[in-house]
C-alpha cells in the first residue's frame, strides 16, 4: 500500500541509520507524479520484478520525488560546484 | 573489582593491578555475549577463538609491563558486522552475505589488535547499514535489536547490536558506523554514549560501503572518556582510506588521546547553540530531559543561546545522496535480484527505485551540499558546539512501522542529517528517561576535525550527571 509523503518522512526520520528526513522537509511539493511514473518504467526494464515489486518500486519513487522536487527548488547558479572534486594526486591503494 | 558495567579507565587499572587477566576478562564477556545475546538480538558471531587468543597475547604484554599507551590493552570489544575480519563471516547484516568471509582485518580492527585489545564478538545491524530505506525494526536477518531497558523496544540502527551490548554490559565497547544517524540513534534509545567522528577522521577501509561521502565510523561505550580513549586509537590516515589523509595527519590521533588520558581535564568554557524547533515540539520526556541538561551545561560556565539553524533541504540532500551511492555500491546485489533475500519489505525494492534517481538530481545534492558547508561553517564561527536532543522520541516499539507510532512529535531541523552532511562529529549521551523505562539523551556536534572541545564537553557533562552510570536491571 503506498504510503502518504508524511509517513514517508516519518518513517525515514525514524529509520535514522541512513535517511533520516525532517518531515518538514518533505511538505507542500509538487506534482512529481509523471516522472515516478516514468522512472518507474525505466527500473522495470532493467531489472525483473513481480507486480508487487513493482508497485512497491513505484511508491517508493514517489516518495523520493518528493524530496528531490525540494532540492529542485533550491537556487544554484552556474558557478555553485559539486561537493567533490577530482584530484590527480590523491593517492589510491 | 570488575563489573560488567565497569569503565575503560577501570578494566585498564583491574589489569595492570593483576585484579583480573585479560583471559579471564575476556571469558567473563564472552559468557555475558553467549546469555544475553540472542534475545537482545545483538550478536551475529561470537568470536572466541580469536579472542582467547588475543586476550592470552594481551596477558602476556601485561606481564612483560608492554603498556604504555596502551589503554585498551586486554580489553574486550565488539564491532558491527561491517568491519572485515579475517578469517570470521563478515554478513553486513544481510541473508545475501551471510556466508561473506574476508581475509584480511579492517584498518579499525589492525590498530584495536596492535593496540591489544581483544575481540569478541561481531555485533547485529541493519541490513546495509539501512541503505534502501527500512521502516521497521525488523530489518536484519538476525532479527530486530532490542534496548536492554525494555526489549519490547527497539535498539536504534543501524549500530543496532554495539548500542544494545554496550547497554547490557555484554562489551565494555563497540565500534560502529553512521551514514546518517546510525550510532546516534542506537546510543539515544540504549542510553549509551556515542561519538560520530570527523568525516575521515579513522580509515573505512574494511569497512562496508554504503554512501562514500557520508559513510563514518566511531565508538559507542559507556562514557565520553571511553569515547574518547578509543578514538585515540581509531583515529589518524591510512593510505588504504585515502579521506583520511586529507583531515587527520599522521600523530593527530595521540595529540587527541593526550586528552583522553586525562581523568579530570581542564574544562573549557565553550559557547553552546540551542537550535529552535529541535525540543519544543518533541516528546514531553525527551524536551523536560533535554531542558535539565541545559542547565547543567549552564552551570559549567557554558554559555547557552537559542539559535534559528539555516533553512536548507538537509533531508532530501541527504536521502538523494545516499540513496544514489547506495545503489551504486549494492548494483550487484540488485543485478542478481539477490536484493530481493532482504528481510525488510521496504528494503526487498528500495535500492531498485533508488538506482533510478537522476544523475542531475544527485549531482545537484552534491552542489547543495557546499551550500550546507557553508552554513553551517559559518554557524561554528559563532558558536563551539550545537546542542539538541539525540532523539526527538523514546525508542520505537518493535512489530509496527516506525511511521505509526509518535505521531504528535515534530523533530524541527534534522541536526542529524545537517551535521552528517558537513560530516561534523558529535557524541550523543543519555540524560534521563521516559515512558517504559526507555532512555533520553542529548547531542553535542562540533565543527569539523574539533573532537578535543567536543569530547571535553562531554566528560564535564558526564562528571555532572550520572545518567551514564545506570544499567539495565535485567542484565544484572
Amino acid at each position: 500500500m503506498p504510503t502518504s509523503r508524511r509517513q514517508f518522512a516519518k518513517s525515514l526520520a525514524a529509520a535514522g541509520a541512513a535517511v533520516p528526513l525532517a518531515a518538514a522537509d518533505l511538505l507542500a511539493q509538487t506534482d512529481s507524479k509523471p516522472l515516478a511514473k516514468a522512472l518507474t518504467e525505466v527500473v522495470k526494464s532493467q531489472y525483473t520484478l513481480a507486480d508487487d515489486e513493482s508497485e512497491r518500486v513505484a511508491a517508493t519513487l514517489q516518495e523520493l520525488a518528493t524530496a528531490v522536487d525540494r532540492l529542485r527548488q533550491f537556487p544554484l547558479v552556474n558557478s555553485d560546484e559539486p561537493d567533490v572534486t577530482f584530484s590527480a594526486l590523491t593517492k589510491r591503494w | 573489582m570488575v563489573s560488567p558495567y565497569s569503565t575503560l579507565d577501570e578494566l585498564a587499572r583491574a589489569l595492570r593491578a593483576k585484579e583480573v587477566s585479560s583471559v579471564e576478562l575476556t571469558k567473563f564477556y564472552l559468557a555475558r555475549l553467549e546469555t544475553y545475546g540472542e534475545a537482545l538480538g545483538a550478536v551475529v558471531t561470537i568470536t572466541r577463538e580469536r579472542a582467547l587468543a588475543e586476550a592470552a597475547a594481551a596477558d602476556r604484554d601485561l606481564a612483560a609491563g608492554k603498556t604504555q599507551n596502551r589503554p585498551l590493552l586486554g580489553i574486550p570489544y565488539g564491532v558491527k558486522d561491517l568491519l572485515a575480519t579475517k578469517g570470521i563471516p563478515t554478513t553486513w547484516g544481510a541473508e545475501p552475505f551471510r556466508n561473506q568471509v574476508f581475509d584480511y582485518d579492517a584498518t579499525v580492527i589492525e590498530k584495536l589488535t596492535n593496540a591489544g585489545a581483544v575481540l569478541v564478538a561481531k555485533l547485529a545491524m541493519v541490513e546495509l547499514a539501512g541503505g534502501f530505506g527500512y521502516n521497521n525494526a525488523d530489518a536484519s536477518f538476525t532479527g530486530p535489536g532490542r534496548t536492554p531497558w525494555n526489549t519490547a523496544f527497539w535498539s536504534g540502527g543501524s549500530s543496532a547490536g554495539p548500542g544494545a551490548a554496550v547497554a547490557a554490559g555484554l562489551v565494555p565497547f563497540a565500534i560502529g558506523s553512521e551514514t546518517s544517524g546510525s550510532i546516534l540513534t542506537p546510543a539515544s534509545f540504549c542510553g549509551v554514549t556515542g561519538v560520530r567522528p570527523t568525516y575521515g577522521a579513522v580509515s573505512r577501509h574494511g569497512a562496508m560501503a554504503l554512501s562514500w561521502t557520508m559513510d563514518k565510523l566511531g565508538p559507542i561505550a559507556r562514557t565520553a572518556a571511553d569515547c574518547n580513549t578509543i578514538l585515540g586509537v581509531i583515529m589518524g590516515e591510512d593510505e588504504r582510506d585515502p579521506t583520511t589523509s586529507r583531515v587527520y595527519p599522521s600523530g593527530r590521533a595521540s595529540w587527541v588521546s593526550s586528552i583522553v588520558m586525562t581523568r579530570a581535564p581542564n574544562k573549557r568554557i565553550a559557547k553552546i547553540a540551542l537550535v529552535k524547533g529541535t525540543w519544543e515540539n518533541a516528546q514531553p520526556v525527551v524536551r523536560e530531559n533535554f531542558q535539565k541538561s541545559v542547565d547543567v551545561l549552564k552551570s559549567l560556565g557554558h554559555t547557552i543561546r537559542e539559535i534559528d539553524y539555516p533553512d536548507l533541504p538537509y533531508g532530501p540532500a541527504t536521502t538523494t545522496i545516499i540513496r544514489a551511492e547506495g545503489a551504486s555500491a549494492f548494483e550487484d546485489l540488485l543485478r542478481d535480484g539477490r536484493a530481493k533475500q532482504l528481510r525488510a519489505v521496504a528494503d526487498k525494492t528500495g535500492g531498485f527505485a533508488a538506482s533510478a534517481i537522476l544523475a542531475i538530481d544527485y549531482i545537484r545534492a552534491l552542489r547543495v551540499r557546499v551550500k550546507v558547508r557553508e552554513a553551517l561553517l559559518k554557524l561554528f564561527e559563532e558558536h563551539d558546539l550545537i546542542a539538541a536532543p539525540g532523539r526527538a522520541t523514546l525508542a520505537f516499539p518493535i512489530g509496527v512501522n516506525f511511521n505509526d507510532v509518535y505521531r504528535e512529535v515534530r523533530s524541527g531541523p534534522s541536526i542529524i542529517a545537517s551535521m552528517n552532511l558537513l560530516g561534523a562529529p558529535a557524541v550523543c549521551m543519555p540524560n534521563g528517561f521516559g515512558e517504559n523505562s526507555l532512555p533520553t539523551s542529548i547531542q553535542l556536534n562540533a565543527a569539523p576535525a574539533n573532537e578535543p572541545l567536543l569530547l571535553n564537553a562531554g566528560i564535564h557533562f558526564q562528571l555532572a550527571t550520572d545518567h551514564h552510570l545506570k544499567t539495565p536491571p535485567r542484565f544484572p
